[in-house]
């Protein structure tokens, strides 16, 4: 046992003011998402007022407004909460660790592979079955696009090469689902594509909530464990190493953490993209750009985001909402878009 | 040319469909043989619904091909007389070579096969979708005529004819508020009152939930406008074979199986009714004896 590994110690003058604005970034999301968690409760084709939600969710109201808000909205906004952390995380934890601004769990193919895990298992009858095979198959399919990942993007290839990479097994993994999808023997099944591909919480149940979170909660534990680690890795592989961080060991529970969460959270919501990319980006400035730090801010941001557009595509056609895919790419594209051309200014 | 007429008012108010019925009152308005001529012996079915209508009317062994879901025992009632029969996915390159002297269709799909085989100048003819129970003995008596059936025909709408009157008569509905019935399916799917299954229900002494919701036609309920309804009867439409698939898990919604757990229920296969047919008849029926059941329970309730 070496002496214990400290993190790289900031100014102190710096510190002070960072410690300050941490301390008051992470109550303020908090409560932005205590907030926005009502307000989604609020918000669906069947008018119910705020007061009727407390009333339902104090055990009061009607029959008809208590089902509604306790088995259809807040299981929806508990998942969007799961769903929003795990991207937010996820995307913060695979920026840190690739030291790639535009690293994300959509972006580089890992959400694709897990979709069609899912799809596999859902639509072959498997996980009517076995329950537990939606999320299983959406993991399995995460660890695979991983493994592509590394095979085509190999050890320290460029950021470049990451995203081209994430590109093609985007491709390959949305290919194959359409195909799943066409061959299902379900009638239904060839439009459900817009499901997998866009992604969704609309009609979900508490099932999915108990059906993902087990293996998202242990993708989480993983994934915040990596605080240090990615801290330390910013003074380069060596160093980290010396710390006490070994890349391969803190690469595996990258991978594991982000495969759990990500593969469980896309069977249950299908693709949502975008998400990962912005909100690391968006706290980075409030941590002083440190990848640990930015870890637990990004999963409560994910969470405050996800609400948000699961809030925004439910208001403009009430009942025949859109899919969340669609209102991400719509921000996200264009961020992504600004990235890039920041990105290639830095580049000589 | 009354009913040509009639068609082409109905297409001015079904906008979208105005192409299929035009096609339509071609296909009727070409001369249709006579009485004693000489029937289609090689009968191509590009439509669910005709495929059946052909098989109740005796005439299998005249059909070169069917659609593959007449085989398909969650669209057709008919998939076991189906089975053994040629199968097509609607596409004029699968019936051309069948050569067939007869090609019948619908309304609503496989438009363009429909055009391509008119100008190859197939015999075509398009039986449209039935919307109303009025529409089925017209369909019926369109269909019989075209594959020269015609005893046959009239004898099936007049059995039709006679049972949807008995049912309606016997089933007396009580003076009162009629109970309301909603009906979902797959995906939230609900028939308004402008569709066969609306008339239905309707027959059987309804009153549509779907009209509360603001839907006339074919149409999509959320979940909570569902539970939120309140209907004294909820009709499942369902699949008799159920493939996995997300739209079949919104009627296994546990939201929805706890807003109407211990109240009525019925489920009905949308084969029955998807088509029609004269097994509506049956579906008539079950509802009635739903409504019954749901009036002798009030009556209990009330004690």
């Amino acid at each position: 046992m070496s002496a214990l590994p400290q993190a790289p110690a900031p100014a102190p003058a710096q510190a002070r003011a960072m410690g300050a604005q941490r301390g008051l970034l992470l109550p303020a999301l908090g409560v932005l998402l205590v907030a926005i968690f009502a307000v989604s409760l609020g918000i669906g084709p069947a008018e119910i007022g705020m007061r009727e939600v407390w009333a339902a969710l104090t055990g009061a109201g009607t029959d008809a407004s208590r089902i509604i808000i306790l088995e259809v909205r807040l299981p929806r906004a508990i998942l969007g909460v799961m769903v929003g952390a795990t991207l937010g995380l996820a995307g913060a934890a695979l920026q840190g660790f690739l030291r790639n601004p535009l690293a994300e769990p959509g972006l580089i193919g890992i959400s694709a592979s897990a979709a069609l895990g899912a799809v596999l298992t859902l639509y072959t009858g498997i996980a009517a079955a076995f329950t537990l095979a939606l999320p299983l198959g959406g993991i399995a399919g995460a660890v695979i696009g991983v493994g592509l990942l590394q095979v085509l993007a190999g050890r320290g290839g460029s950021a470049l090469t990451l995203i081209l990479a994430g590109i093609a097994v985007t491709a390959m993994a949305g290919a194959l689902t359409a195909l799943v999808l066409n061959l299902a023997p379900s009638p239904f099944a060839a439009l459900e594509i817009v499901f997998w591909l866009m992604g969704s919480l609309a009609d979900r149940s508490f099932a999915h909530v108990w059906l993902a979170l087990p293996f998202m909660a242990v993708g989480w534990g993983l994934l915040a464990t990596l605080g240090r680690p990615l801290d330390a890795l910013t003074l380069g592989e060596d160093t980290a190493w010396s710390l006490g961080f070994p890349v391969g060991d803190v690469r595996a529970r990258l991978v594991l953490g982000t495969a759990l969460s990500v593969g469980a959270a896309t069977a249950v919501a299908g693709t949502i993209g975008f998400l990962g990319l912005v909100v690391p980006h968006l706290l980075r400035p409030f941590v002083a750009h440190r990848p640990g730090a930015l870890l637990l801010p990004s999963a409560l941001g994910g969470a405050v985001l996800m609400l948000l557009a699961d809030i925004a595509v439910r208001l403009p056609f009430p009942g025949n909402e859109l899919k969340l895919g669609v209102l991400t790419a719509l921000v996200g594209g264009p961020f992504f878009l600004w990235l890039i051309i920041a990105y290639r200014r830095r580049l000589p | 040319m009354a009913g040509g007429v009639l068609i082409a008012g109905r297409a001015v108010r079904q906008g979208w469909r105005a192409l299929a019925m035009a096609l339509a009152v071609l296909a009727l308005a070409s001369p249709a043989p006579a009485e004693g001529a000489p029937k289609p012996r090689r009968i191509a079915s590009l439509n669910v619904c005709t495929d059946q209508l052909v098989l109740m009317l005796g005439a299998r062994e005249r059909l070169v091909s069917v659609t593959f879901l007449a085989a398909d025992p969650s669209s057709s009632a008919l998939a076991e007389e189906a089975r053994g029969l040629r199968l097509n996915r609607g596409r004029a390159e699968e019936i051309l070579p069948l050569a067939p002297d007869l090609v019948l269709a619908g309304d609503t799909a496989a438009t363009p096969t429909v055009a391509l085989l008119t100008r190859l100048k197939r015999r075509v003819v398009v039986v449209p979708l039935a919307l109303t129970l009025a529409d089925i003995p017209r369909n019926i008596e369109t269909l019989a005529g075209a594959i020269g059936e015609e005893a046959k025909g009239r004898r099936m709408i007049a059995r039709f004819r006679e049972a949807l009157a008995r049912l309606i008569r016997d089933a007396s509905p009580p003076p009162g508020p009629k109970p309301v019935a909603l009906l979902v399916g797959p995906n939230g799917v609900t028939s308004g009152e402008d569709s066969l299954t609306g008339a239905i229900i309707a027959a059987a002494g309804f009153a549509n939930g779907a009209a509360g919701l603001g839907l006339s036609g074919v149409g999509r309920l959320p979940l909570e406008r569902v539970i939120g309804a309140n209907p004294d009867l909820l009709i499942l439409s369902s699949l008799k074979v159920e493939h996995p698939s997300l739209a079949g898990g919104f009627i296994r919604h546990p939201a929805l199986e706890r807003a109407f757990a211990g109240r009525r229920k019925i489920r009905i296969h949308h084969h029955v009714w998807a088509c029609g047919t004269p097994l509506v008849l049956g579906a008539i029926e079950r509802l009635i004896e739903a409504r019954a059941s749901l009036r002798g329970a009030r009556r209990a309730g009330r004690r």
